[in-house]
């Protein structure tokens, strides 16, 4: 026993030196100048939005506090949009930057606090969201824009009634397949997965859903195929899955929540080869962290080749985190325990991240990190918050049940 | 029913539906990042500063020919824009001086994990050695408020020796070196009033013409050996530590404003002082209260070492400890030179060739170099001459 924790240690110590040595000799290789010799090289991708400086936020002109505020507003779309589209958050920093004259604002014009309130939850600053959207909330109350953020953010923080209020007063204010996944989304947290995954499944096979938007309705079928996911019915969650990734390659959106809910899904299932497959070329951080533990699978099911790939993503990987905190960002908690956890081997730090996570975000991935960290290290009482969390909300996730040593609901 | 209420311009806020989604704030690139490596060399700081391609793209437009690609060309075209940008965007402070920033000619690109960047090479101008360092940094923030300025400064060649911080829209300054607790400027002036005795001619030349008689006595018109080395030491040890009192006395109150005396006649002071201390040893004329004739040097010399001081940059907070600590080096410098120079005058007492050789040439040097700075700064003749 003594022996055994001995031997992990050293090999902890070892792959934390050459991860050491391979981030400095990298660095030192990478961050060397030189002079590039041929003029018409191509250095990088020119910005969509070419010098802002000149044309956006930071004018020369005084523009009328009117104009001001419509040319800032089509920034931060434009520059939202780009975001989105590319998973690049360098735009929501964009966008930020072209409502700051409004950052102290308590408050805005409506279409301004909208944005800032989506751009606050970006940046894992909740509170900030939350008070902007009760803020608009008070003084409109049909603001359905502002209702379905909301509403979104309580399910993702662990409060699926205040999420379902809001779901409710979607009904009527906007089409029915969203309020009826912005239901789903919450109810189905509150021990009602089996009735609301047959209400989408209608809504999704209704012609009204068969004409929704692709983003409405690739919404809807990650929020269903979680759902059976959660019921342990494969078949339909690999359907849902098949759909929304088909809707966001046709629209050449990079959804990267949806890819690593796939590959979850997909790993859960021992299909590590058809996730090293579909991540093959990622690089965002969460398709690249799953990238890298379905590397790690085959490698250890004697596919060698892979060794050295699944050890170089997870080096990258914990360089990215390591800079995400030098910036001084938060909300990478729940990627940091899955590495720690899935290809580290260190379910202490994986215990400390997710419960620090656990703190801001409790959805059900929330919680099987919790659960999991805490059983790896030995600390199963750490995860008692998830299990009293498990028995308020009344969740159908069998597995997680499984896992908690919790009776089925 | 749906598509009537879809068609109120709710096209965007479903667009954003994907971020609402629980990913974290970079989740497939890094935020704008910008790398500063500060270097403290001589008086001044080195720098190398790396601005991401698409930041410099994004503040000034480096796509001259408008064709998606930003090409090596296109960067040397705009170089004196991207030196100016960076020129603008940074500043630096040393010990309360504004430091002359200089953007050197050149830049180069170096490849990093999320794309490239600018390199370029940065100098910064302080009156001295910087202590404590300001920097100001306001690049992109205006046009991207998740951006952020990674500094890594480095005061040795020790690579140990480095800290490190961020500069964010809502931390565009950070400060280095000295703390502003007590420890800090009290070590940093210590060391400063070390290198001030050991640093300045005419401190070092009066100490001179106070040790070099230490071991001997004037008593009947000649200079007699003094037996034991105790009582030399200790007299020494006396001497230098009445001129640290008065020194501290007067330094402290013009360093805190209480008066200010015009600096050419303190300087002139000074250097009367030194040629006084020579003739002393010639003609003897103060030796049973050596000690109060030091005291009345120490005055003069603290009041003219103020004004050096206050123009260094005096912290405000821990300006007492600032004090203590040059006091305490003053001190601990002389009283090393004591250890040092007094034994081997000791040593050397009773050999005649000591008063012949040593005593009389040195006192008559250190006199001549006190008529000199006297001449030279009581009527500011400017000449070249050593401090």
């Amino acid at each position: 026993m003594q022996a055994d924790r001995r031997r992990a240690f050293a090999v902890l110590l070892v792959r934390r030196l050459a991860g050491a040595l391979w981030l400095l000799t990298s660095a030192a290789v990478a961050q060397t100048p030189y002079t590039p010799a041929d003029e018409r090289q191509a250095l990088s991708a020119a910005s969509p939005l070419r010098g802002l400086a000149a044309t956006g936020a930071a004018s020369a002109s005084t523009p009328s506090a009117a104009e001001s505020a419509e040319q800032a507003l089509r920034l931060a779309q434009q520059a939202l949009e780009l975001g989105r589209a590319r998973a690049d958050p360098r735009w929501f920093g964009v966008a930020e930057a072209a409502l700051q004259s409004w950052e102290s604002v308590p408050t805005p014009p409506p279409a301004i606090q909208r944005l800032r309130a989506v751009l606050r939850q970006r940046r894992h600053d909740f509170a900030g969201a939350l008070a902007d959207l009760d803020a608009l909330l008070l003084a409109d109350p049909d603001d359905s824009q502002a209702r379905l953020v909301r509403a979104v953010i309580h399910a993702v923080q662990g409060r699926p009634q205040q999420s379902q209020a809001d779901c409710l007063r979607l009904i009527g204010a906007s089409s029915l397949l969203l309020a009826t996944t912005c239901l789903a989304n919450a109810r189905g947290l509150l021990g009602q997965a089996v009735p609301m995954l047959a209400a989408l499944e209608g809504q999704l096979q209704s012609p009204a859903g068969l004409d929704a938007g692709a983003e409405e309705r690739r919404w809807a079928l990650t929020v269903a195929a979680e759902l059976a996911v959660r019921l342990q019915r494969p078949a339909q969650a690999s359907r849902y899955y098949a759909e929304a990734l088909a809707l966001a390659s046709r629209a050449q959106v990079e959804d990267v929540y949806l890819q690593a809910s796939w590959a979850d899904f997909q790993l859960a299932q021992g299909e590590a080869a058809r996730v090293e497959r579909g991540l093959r070329r990622t690089r965002s951080d969460l398709t690249l962290l799953r990238l890298a533990i379905a590397e790690r699978r085959l490698a250890e099911a004697g596919q060698l080749a892979f060794q050295s790939r699944w050890q170089a993503h997870a080096e990258e990987l914990e360089a990215r985190f390591q800079l995400a905190r030098q910036r001084g960002e938060s909300g990478h908690g729940r990627e940091e325990a899955l590495l720690a956890l899935a290809l580290r081997d260190d379910p202490l730090q994986a215990l400390r991240h997710s419960e620090r996570n656990w703190q801001l975000q409790r959805e059900p991935a929330d919680a099987r990190l919790l659960l999991e960290s805490a059983i790896a290290a030995g600390r199963p009482d750490a995860a008692e918050p998830v299990r009293a969390w498990l028995r308020s909300t009344g969740l159908e996730d069998l597995a997680l049940r499984r896992l908690a040593g919790l009776e089925a609901p | 029913m749906s598509a009537a209420l879809m068609a109120r311009g709710t096209g965007l806020w479903l667009c954003l539906l994907a971020l609402l989604l629980p990913t974290p704030p970079a989740a497939a690139h890094a935020g704008s990042t910008a790398y500063l490596f500060a270097q403290v060399e001589g008086a001044g700081l080195s720098l190398r500063w790396d601005l991401a391609l698409r930041d410099l793209d994004l503040a000034l437009g480096l796509d001259a020919d408008g064709d998606g690609e930003i090409r090596w060309g296109e960067v040397r075209a705009m170089q004196a824009a991207i030196r100016g940008y960076a020129g603008s965007r940074l500043s630096v402070m040393a010990d309360g001086h504004v430091c002359v920033l200089r953007v050197e000619p050149g830049l180069q690109i170096a490849d990093r994990r999320d794309g490239r960047y600018a390199v370029l090479q940065l100098r910064a101008e302080c009156p001295r050695r910087p202590g404590q360092l300001l920097l100001g940094y306001q690049a992109l923030f205006d046009l991207d408020a998740s951006h952020r300025g990674l500094l890594r400064l480095r005061y040795g060649s020790d690579a140990q020796d480095s800290q490190s911080g961020s500069f964010a829209p809502d931390r565009r300054q950070l400060r280095f070196g000295a703390e502003p607790g007590v420890f800090g400027p009290l070590g940093q002036y210590l060391v400063e009033g070390i290198e001030h005795v050991l640093g300045g001619w005419d401190h070092l030349l009066f100490l001179l013409a106070l040790f070099l008689p230490a071991a001997l006595r004037w008593s009947g018109g000649r200079w007699q050996p003094v037996s034991g080395l105790k009582p030399v030491l200790l007299h020494s040890a006396t001497l230098v530590t009445a001129f640290t009192l008065a020194h501290a006395l007067t330094l402290c109150l013009v360093a805190l404003e209480a008066f200010r005396l015009p600096s050419r006649w303190v300087e002139s002071a000074v250097a009367a002082s030194v040629l006084f201390a020579g003739l002393n040893n010639l003609w003897p004329m103060v030796q049973q209260r050596l000690h109060w004739l030091a005291a009345g040097f120490g005055l003069i010399h603290g009041a003219a070492i103020a004004g050096a001081l206050l123009e260094l940059g005096l912290p405000l907070q821990g300006r007492v400890s600032a004090l203590l600590g040059f006091n305490l080096g003053v001190e601990l410098a002389q009283l090393s030179l004591v250890l040092l120079l007094v034994p081997v005058g000791y040593v050397l007492r009773e050999r005649p060739g000591y008063r012949r050789w040593l005593l009389r040439p040195g006192s008559w040097l250190v006199a001549a170099a006190g008529l000199i700075w006297l001449i030279d700064r009581l009527f500011a003749m400017n000449w070249p001459l050593p401090i």
